[in-house]
Order: C-alpha cells, then sequence, then structure tokens
C-alpha cells in the first residue's frame, strides 16, 4: 500500500517555509561577513563585499580576554559535565532497569516528577549550598549536579533503552561469571550506544547554551563561558560594533550546527523517543 | 521480571546492587534536589535575604496576594505567554509534522530545516539574532519595507514587545514536531485505508483517526512544551529585560529580580511555590480530563 | 563509513581543544610570592580600554602583582556585585556606585577603612570627602573616583541656525521654552529633535532635576520621608511629558531601546538628534563625531532656586575588608588614584578627578577635552543638592523608572502615576530594612 505523497503543491509549501524558517540563520551568517554598516541597510543575505573585520576584531574581545579564553572555558564547562552525566547517567539507568530493590517504583516516580519541578524554586536554595562549600565563581557546581544525575532526563532517555535489551543477554554473561559491572560495561553500554550518544549531545547543547545557571554562579570576567562572554559584547560595547557580535555569536553556534550535521540521525531518535511511551 | 530468579544470588545481592547503581542519584537527589525543595519552601515563610532571617509566617504571601502589582501583571502576561506559545508552537509543530509524513524526495531536507532552529534552545546567541531581527532597521522591517509596510517598532513598544517574544518558541517547534511524526507513523496504514475507502477527506481522516491515535503523544507535548514555556528566561532577559513598562516582565524574571536584585530570598521562594502550584493544579486537570479525549492503545 | 571517520576526527579535535583549555587556563608562576588582586569595575569600551593599559602599567613595574580585571558594562554589575558581598566573594578592589552605598549598611561591612590601612588620599578635596565618603562611624569608606555633574550636551552645527531663527539662548532656558523651541524645530524639520537621552536620563536629568526645582529639596530622603506631595510630582510629570507632546523629544518608543548609550542613537550619530543630557564624565564618549559640540546647564523652572543639578562624584573606590592581601590592594589603589602616570593613562574616564593634584596634571597635558572642561565649569558654576543614598538605591532607581515610563507611554495619567509612585515606595521602603 502506499503512502500518501506530497505532491507539488505540498513541496512547494514546504520549501517556502524552510526557506522562511532558516533565512534568519543564514542572514545572520552572512550579516557576520559584512561592514558594520552594511548590516542593517541590506536584507540580502550575501554580503557586498566580504570581510572578515567582525571575526578578527570581535575575537579580540574586551580588552584582556579573547574569545578563545571563553571558548576554552564552554569547554572546560561542558566537556567534563557531559562526561561526568553520561557515567552517572549510565549506573543510575543500569540500577533502575535491571535490579529489583524495594521502593524502585517510588523512587523511579520520584525522578521522573523532578522534571516537573520548576527551576526558580530550587534555585536558590542550591546557590546556597554550593556558597557554603565555596564553590561559587568554579564550574563545580556544574560537575556536581552532572554527578549526581541531577537532570532525569537522562536517565530516563537510557532508561527507556536499556529496557528493549533482552535480559537473556545479561543472565548468559552472568552465568559465564560476569560481575554486573561487567555486564553493563561489555554488553549493555555497547548496545545502547545510540541513546548514550543522544544523551550526550543534548547535554552537551544544553550545557555550552547554558546562561542562566552560568549567570548566578560564574563571576569572574576570565572565567566566562562564551554564552556570558556575549551577553558581556553585547553589554559593554559603547558604540556597539554589530558585525563583531555576529561573527561571535555565529562562532558560538557553531558548534550546535556541526555537531547536528553529524549526529542529525541520533538527535532526531532521541527526541522522538523520548516522547513516545516506552 | 528475570524469569530465572534462582540464578541470582538471592533478592538481598539484587537489592543492594540496585541501590549501589542508582547510589549517585539518590544521593543528588537527597542533597541538591529534596532538600533545597523543602528549604525554599520553608524560605518562603521567612524574610530571608541570605543574610538574617526572621519567621513570618504567611506575610510574604499575603503580600504578593493582596499587595504586590507587579506579581499579578507578571502572571498575567506570563499567562498569555505561555498559553500563546503553547498552543502557537504544538500547532505548527503537528501542521508541519503532518506533511512531513506524507512521501517526498525532500522530506530529509525539509525535517532538517525545520528542525534547526531548535538545537540552539535557549541560547544567548539566538537571543542576540531575535534582537537584532526585531531592531527598529532590523531584518524584519526591512523586509516589510519591500511590501511597503511601515516599519514597527517592534521592541520599543509594549504592544508588540510580547508578541516578538512569543514568535521564538514558535520558531523552535522542531522537538515536539519531531515527536509528532514519530507518533503519526504508528498510525497504522490499515486505519487510514480504511477511513479512505470509506470516503473520508483528508480533514475527517486527521480529525477522527490521527488525531486520537495520537493524543497521548500530545498530551505530554501538552505537559512538556508548557512547563518549559512557563519557565522562559534567558531570550526575555537579553532582549527585552522585561520591557517596556514590563511588558515582557515573565514570571522567571521576576524571581530573578527578587532574588538577586532586591535580594528577598524568603518572597522569592514563596513566588516560586507559586508557580509550582500553578503548575501541578494545570498538570492535574490535564490528566483529569485527559480520559476524555486521550486514547491509549494498550487500554492503560 | 564516512560518519565514523567524521566521529573519529571529531573526537581528536574535542581532545586537541581540550587540552588545549588546560593548558590556557593555567596561570603562570612568577618570581616572588604571586599577589593575585582582583578589581572590578563597569564602564564602556574607552574606559576598559585605558583601565587595562593603567593594569598593564602597574603590572609591569610590579612583577610579583597579577590584576585580575573583572568588567562589563553597567546593566546587571550592581546584582552581580551585591551576590558577590554576601558570598564572601566579593573582589579586593571596586568600583561602585554612590548611591548603593547605603544597602551595604546590612548586609555585611564590605568597606575597609581606608583611613586606617593606608590610603592615601591627602590630595583629595577634604569637603567632598566629607559629604560623600564616610561612614556614621567616622571611618573613611570610599574614595571617589572622579566628580561628576549632569549637563546638556549639543550638537552646535545644527542648533545654532535654530538659535538664530527663533530667538532663543540656550545657556538660560526654562522647562517650557525647551519644549517650545524643541516644538519649532520639530515642525520645521520633522526628522529632527533637541533631544534624546536613555530611559535613566529621562529619569535623572530631567524629572528628578524639575522636581526638586519645585519642590527645592530632594525627593527621597534618608529617612524614607519624601520630599514631595502627590501634586508636585504630578506637575513634574506633566513637564516631562511636555516635552515629547511637542515634539522636543524623541519618541520615547524609538530611544528606549539605545538603553544606556545615547552614542549608539543613529539620529545623534547624524546630528539629528541635537542634544541630550548626560553625565559630564560620558562628554567625550558621547561626542567622539564629527560636529562641533557646546555644553549648556540645565534648564530651570521658573522661580526654582536650585539648579537640580547632580554634582559630586558618583563613581567610588572601595577596597573589601575581608581581601586576602588588602596591603598589596592598598598600595595599588594608591596607584590607580595618584601616580602621574596612572592620572594620565586614566583621563577623564571616570570624570573629573576629585585630586586637585590630578585635575592639574591632566590640564598641564591637555588630557582634559575642551568640552569637557565646559561642563566642568558649568557643573560648578551650578551645583544642586547632594544625593541621598537611599534615592540612588537600585530598587527605589527602578521604581521610579518603571512609574515615569508609564506615564510617559500614556498608561496612567500623571496623577495616577504619582499616586502609584507614592504608594509603592512606601511599600518599597517597608520592606527595606531602616
Amino acid at each position: 500500500m502506499k503512502k500518501e505523497k506530497l505532491g507539488i503543491l505540498g513541496n512547494v509549501l514546504m520549501i517556502v517555509c524552510s526557506i522562511v524558517i532558516i533565512y534568519p540563520l543564514l542572514w545572520l551568517l552572512g550579516a557576520s561577513f559584512k561592514s558594520n554598516n552594511e548590516i542593517f541597510t541590506t536584507q540580502g543575505i550575501l554580503p557586498k563585499e566580504i570581510t572578515f573585520e567582525g571575526y578578527v576584531k570581535g575575537w579580540q574581545g574586551i580588552g584582556q580576554i579573547t574569545f578563545s579564553r571563553f571558548f576554552n572555558n564552554s569547554m572546560l564547562l561542558t566537556v567534563p559535565t557531559v562526561i561526568l552525566t553520561i557515567i552517572s547517567s549510565c549506573l543510575v539507568a543500569y540500577g533502575f532497569s535491571r535490579f529489583n530493590f524495594k521502593g524502585k517504583k517510588l523512587l523511579f516516580g520520584l525522578m521522573l516528577s523532578t522534571m516537573m519541578l520548576p527551576n526558580s524554586i530550587i534555585m536558590i536554595p542550591r546557590y546556597i549550598i554550593f556558597m557554603r562549600f565555596g564553590w561559587l565563581n568554579s564550574y563545580k557546581p556544574f560537575y556536581a549536579l552532572a554527578l549526581f544525575a541531577a537532570n532525569p532526563f537522562f536517565q530516563y532517555l537510557l532508561i527507556q533503552f536499556f529496557r528493549g535489551i533482552p535480559r537473556e543477554l545479561d543472565e548468559s554473561a552472568y552465568l559465564d561469571g560476569c560481575s554486573s559491572v561487567k555486564i553493563l560495561t561489555s554488553i549493555i553500554a555497547p548496545l545502547a550506544k545510540a541513546s548514550i550518544v543522544s544523551a550526550a549531545l543534548f547535554q552537551f547543547l544544553w550545557t555550552w547554551n547554558d546562561f542562566n545557571n552560568a549567570l548566578i554562579y560564574i563571576d569572574s570576567v576570565k572565567k566566562y563561558p562564551v554564552s556570558l562572554g556575549l551577553r558581556l559584547s553585547i553589554d559593554s560595547d559603547a558604540k556597539v560594533g554589530w558585525n563583531k557580535v555576529t561573527a561571535m555569536t555565529v562562532l558560538g553556534m557553531l558548534p550546535c550546527v556541526i555537531l547536528f550535521f553529524i549526529f542529525q540521525k541520533s538527535f532526531v531518535e532521541g527526541v522522538a523517543k523520548s516522547g513516545l511511551k516506552g | 521480571m528475570y524469569r530465572k530468579t534462582k540464578t541470582f544470588t538471592g533478592i538481598s545481592k539484587n537489592q543492594i546492587q540496585g541501590y549501589y547503581y542508582i547510589a549517585p542519584w539518590l544521593i543528588g537527589f537527597l542533597l541538591l534536589t529534596v532538600y533545597p525543595f523543602i528549604i525554599s519552601l520553608f524560605y518562603s515563610f521567612t524574610d530571608f535575604d541570605m543574610f538574617t532571617f526572621k519567621f513570618v509566617g504567611l506575610e510574604n504571601y499575603k503580600e504578593i496576594f493582596t499587595n504586590d502589582d507587579t506579581f499579578y501583571g507578571s502572571l498575567t502576561i506570563t499567562m498569555i505567554f505561555t498559553v500563546a506559545s503553547v498552543i502557537g508552537k504544538l500547532s505548527v509543530a503537528l501542521l508541519c509534522a503532518l506533511f512531513l509524513t506524507r512521501k517526498s524526495n525532500l522530506t530529509g531536507f525539509y525535517r532538517t530545516a525545520f528542525y534547526l532552529p531548535s538545537i540552539f534552545g535557549g541560547s544567548v546567541s539566538l537571543a542576540i539574532l531575535w534582537k537584532y531581527l526585531f531592531k527598529t532597521d532590523g531584518l524584519i522591517n526591512g523586509i516589510l519595507k519591500v511590501f511597503s509596510i511601515s516599519r514597527v517598532n517592534w521592541l520599543g513598544s509594549p504592544d508588540t514587545a510580547l508578541f516578538t517574544l512569543i514568535l521564538l518558541p514558535l520558531w523552535q517547534m522542531g522537538s515536539p514536531m519531531v515527536i509528532f511524526i514519530a507518533a503519526l507513523q504508528t498510525v497504522p496504514k490499515e486505519l487510514l485505508e480504511a477511513a479512505r475507502i470509506d470516503g473520508a477527506g483528508i480533514v475527517s481522516v486527521f480529525f477522527k483517526v490521527k488525531l486520537p491515535l495520537i493524543s497521548s503523544v500530545l498530551l505530554f507535548n501538552l505537559i512538556q512544551q508548557t512547563i518549559s514555556i512557563i519557565q522562559f528566561f534567558t531570550p526575555a532577559y537579553i532582549i527585552t529585560q522585561g520591557g517596556p513598562i514590563k511588558a515582557t516582565y515573565l514570571y522567571s524574571l521576576m524571581i530573578y529580580d527578587v532574588s538577586f536584585r532586591n535580594f528577598r530570598m524568603g518572597y522569592a521562594s514563596a513566588l516560586s511555590w507559586i508557580l509550582f502550584v500553578i503548575m501541578i493544579v494545570y498538570t492535574i486537570i490535564l490528566f483529569r480530563t485527559a480520559n476524555k479525549w486521550v486514547f491509549y492503545e494498550d487500554g492503560d | 563509513m564516512k560518519r565514523r571517520v567524521m566521529v573519529c576526527m571529531l573526537a581528536v579535535l574535542f581532545c586537541l581543544l581540550f587540552s588545549v583549555s588546560l593548558y590556557a587556563n593555567a596561570v603562570p608562576e612568577s618570581a616572588e610570592t604571586p599577589v593575585t588582586i582582583r578589581f572590578s569595575w563597569w564602564g564602556g569600551d574607552t574606559r576598559h580600554q585605558a583601565t587595562l593599559d593603567a593594569i598593564s602599567l602597574y603590572m609591569k613595574q610590579n612583577p610579583n602583582v597579577r590584576i585580575e580585571a573583572e568588567y562589563s558594562g553597567f546593566s546587571g554589575y550592581y546584582q552581580k556585585f551585591v551576590t558577590q558581598v554576601v558570598a564572601g566573594n566579593a573582589p579586593d578592589v571596586f568600583q561602585i556606585d554612590q548611591g548603593w552605598i547605603s544597602e551595604f549598611n546590612n548586609r555585611g561591612d564590605v568597606f575597609a577603612p581606608l583611613n586606617r590601612i593606608g590610603a592615601d588620599y591627602s590630595k583629595f578635596t577634604k569637603q567632598v570627602l566629607d559629604d560623600y565618603c564616610y561612614n556614621s562611624e567616622g571611618n573613611l569608606i570610599v574614595l571617589p573616583f572622579g566628580s561628576n555633574g549632569s549637563v546638556f550636551v549639543y550638537n552646535k552645527d545644527t542648533l545654532n541656525p535654530y538659535l538664530e531663527k527663533f530667538g532663543y539662548d540656550i545657556n538660560s532656558i526654562s522647562w517650557k521654552e525647551f519644549a517650545e523651541f524643541g516644538g519649532k524645530i520639530h515642525q520645521d524639520n520633522p526628522e529632527v529633535y533637541l533631544l534624546s537621552t536613555m530611559t535613566s536620563g529621562y529619569e535623572r536629568f530631567v524629572l528628578k532635576p524639575i522636581l526638586e526645582q519645585i519642590t527645592n529639596q530632594i525627593g527621597v530622603q534618608d529617612d524614607q520621608t519624601l520630599g514631595f506631595d502627590k501634586g508636585q510630582l504630578a506637575q513634574a510629570f506633566r513637564i516631562l511629558i511636555h516635552l515629547f507632546e511637542t515634539g522636543a523629544a524623541q519618541p520615547y518608543e524609538e530611544s528606549v531601546i539605545y538603553k544606556e548609550d545615547v552614542e549608539d542613537n543613529p539620529l545623534w550619530i547624524q546630528g539629528k538628534v541635537i542634544g541630550s543630557f548626560i553625565f559630564l564624565s560620558n562628554c567625550d564618549r558621547v561626542t567622539d563625531f564629527d560636529f562641533n559640540y557646546g555644553v549648556a546647564r540645565l534648564p530651570l523652572l521658573e522661580g526654582a532656586q536650585t539648579s537640580g543639578q547632580e554634582s559630586g562624584p558618583s563613581l567610588m573606590l572601595g577596597i573589601n575588608k575581608n581581601s586576602k592581601v588588602q596591603a598589596e590592594t592598598v598600595k595599588f589603589a594608591n596607584w590607580f588614584l595618584n601616580d602621574p602616570e596612572a592620572i594620565k593613562i586614566l583621563g577623564t574616564q571616570r570624570g573629573v578627578p576629585v585630586n586637585e593634584k590630578a585635575v592639574e596634571i591632566l590640564k598641564n597635558e591637555g588630557l582634559i577635552s575642551p568640552i569637557m572642561g565646559e561642563a566642568v565649569a558649568i557643573s560648578n558654576a551650578t551645583i544642586g543638592f547632594k544625593n541621598s543614598s537611599l534615592e540612588m538605591n537600585a530598587s527605589v532607581q527602578a521604581l521610579i523608572d518603571e512609574k515615569m515610563e508609564k506615564v510617559i507611554y500614556g498608561k496612567v495619567t500623571p496623577e495616577e502615576g504619582a499616586d502609584e509612585l507614592i504608594t509603592e515606595l512606601q511599600k518599597l521602603f517597608k520592606t527595606m530594612n531602616p
């Protein structure tokens, strides 16, 4: 039986919509190569004259601190967070999906319900806790939250996937003398690669783009990740160099775009799986 | 359930191992979620300002409800924003999903294009982009000029500023769209065939066949998007700072100001709890009424 | 297969970038015991650059000292700073606004007593120190970076023809005449406005002076009493919106998006906005275009007994009481405020120094621009009331701004706006610790 076709009209409509939707992004890209004056006088994507001034000057950042510092910081912030997230999420998901213990249902339910908690309720007390530990103005709050699997979205994603892996594999490995840890690392994790990649991707993007938390936890300009660095540049420019800001904005988006294009399938699968009942 | 439980050396080992594995989450949960949760409720009954505090009972709540115009203003604006954005975002997402479940050579391209904006999440980059688009001499006005429409002061006028923000979630409808696509693809083809044979038109097919079958996913999206959008912060903070004259002063901005400008942590906690209660009530209502319109295949 | 290659390449790239991060973030060790001083301030690019240049010089002269600069625009600085103080995380030396000092009476004592830790303020104008820099226990808690004042800066090239045509004197003009004059100009050329300024500009350099000129006293006083009544406030609002009604001022909706920087306003750049009310410390910043500029005093209300002009230091330097490197910090601060080289580099980026020796040096080096010189002269000649700390409090200012905007946008009448503002101020005071 045949699937319904989109038809010419449908295709045209979709093409128009696609263009409208990605136009702002393309415009931003083009604007980053325009001179300051040209940016607001033309609507076209292509600059009359391509100039790298925005990138060169913009990269120099504000005084002492260049964007290379901001990018470094973002890396320093994001990469450990992602790694810690994956490790703890795998452990926790493994625990919930493969073991039976008292209160499992209750704890699982509690874990999911934290997804519903508005950030503002726990924001202030968490801030105070980290303040008492002396962890303000560092990336430690982020690491801690990742290590302790504070965002249940990732566990949820992995649990859905783990459940789909047949228990017989576990059992036969157990019979062969594998410890539970070995089962996790040698059998389950490799099979769940797709969802682990998804989780890693999402955490990378979310942490890379994080603003709210960085805003309250990071004080020194030299520790600013790209998100705060960008805000700094639209803030303190006396005579705003629009092309500088657009260029840096484009660079800030670059990792997201690159990752997206490489891992498109995982992205979409990850999102889709999170929405469908397991 | 494991079929051959006797191969495992008793329940106790299983249990203990289970606890070990979920330990990271459990510790974090207790320390970084449960404790803050309870403490914030406690704070809401004090006048905590990070420094000193005094128990004040229901004073904060009383003040919020009887003496705080900003609260009502912000709540109203947030409600308007949330309703408009959620309905808009899901409608657009569903519409696109319907188109994209049809066969076409370019489906992959379309899906990529539609999903692209959402990968940036609530990033500062996007907020900056949005600010540029809607400046008085920005792209949107430039395009309007081409059609001889006079320019609009999108960000400076209280009447249009909120609308500008609403457009952002709409533009980023990729995630719910993808979920809808996956859901639509689980609709059994036989049902669609049968409906078509019976002479049902496109609209009928949608309302009578597709919609009910994806209703559980619709429920999920409804809840998830509402929770996310009601806490909208970064773009509002960067683009309009809540202005002009608080026309875009979303609830999250208000809480941030009260916490980190006025330093009334107690009051801010009360505000957060009110939001939480609203969200719970909303979710409960949704679940209750869900019986009427959500259809679960496995009769859940 | 292709995907695998890309993934591998990506992984390698990541590892590379990550190791570079680790390397780049390592702070280079120095020969002697390295001392790190954290210094925070706000400003525009020019102030940042000047300050950073001064810092570099100091570090060159003192190789064992490393100064970490924490700077940003004005927006959000206050929140950040107070958060740091309360978290015990404040910088060693910092720039703050004079009006914020009162906030810290209740939120932990962050100010080191400069008179007891060896700060050198011998060349500072005593009167200024007495008026603004001591706390209730008699300790000197801040030092002024520079004196400031509010003036009307205008584009001579665009204005002069109109002065001739309509016969006004910009140096001695009433608010009513100002509005009239602006109206005539705008009628003559609808693209031109006599005035445009930022949100805080309208509040601080228009509404506030008008109100003070009506009541002859400070609006919000330190003991939480208000120096005006509803009628007077409503009258002040009326005069304010009259400026928009006649077309003298650029429509608020249009100028509000230029937040704090009138020099970003395209109409200003093109000379189509003739003048603006600003802090004189920003004179150079806004006149950095190819026009001739002039400076005038603030307009007066008929019968006013005060100029309503803000004069006095706004930017202050403080040292963290709990600084672990206090001795070194004091040394740096002394250098920053008194050293001739530093003075030359910093120029008038923070207003005109209150330090007499500094002013001399700047004059000799010709580092005070003509326009800045004019502005200072006018400001000194028309001194108004000393600001109250409470009025400058961030929450109070935000409230006044909010109500003022409502009136300007026409959402409430001047009377309603006045009513609301007074009521809300009383409410706000109740929540503040006395």
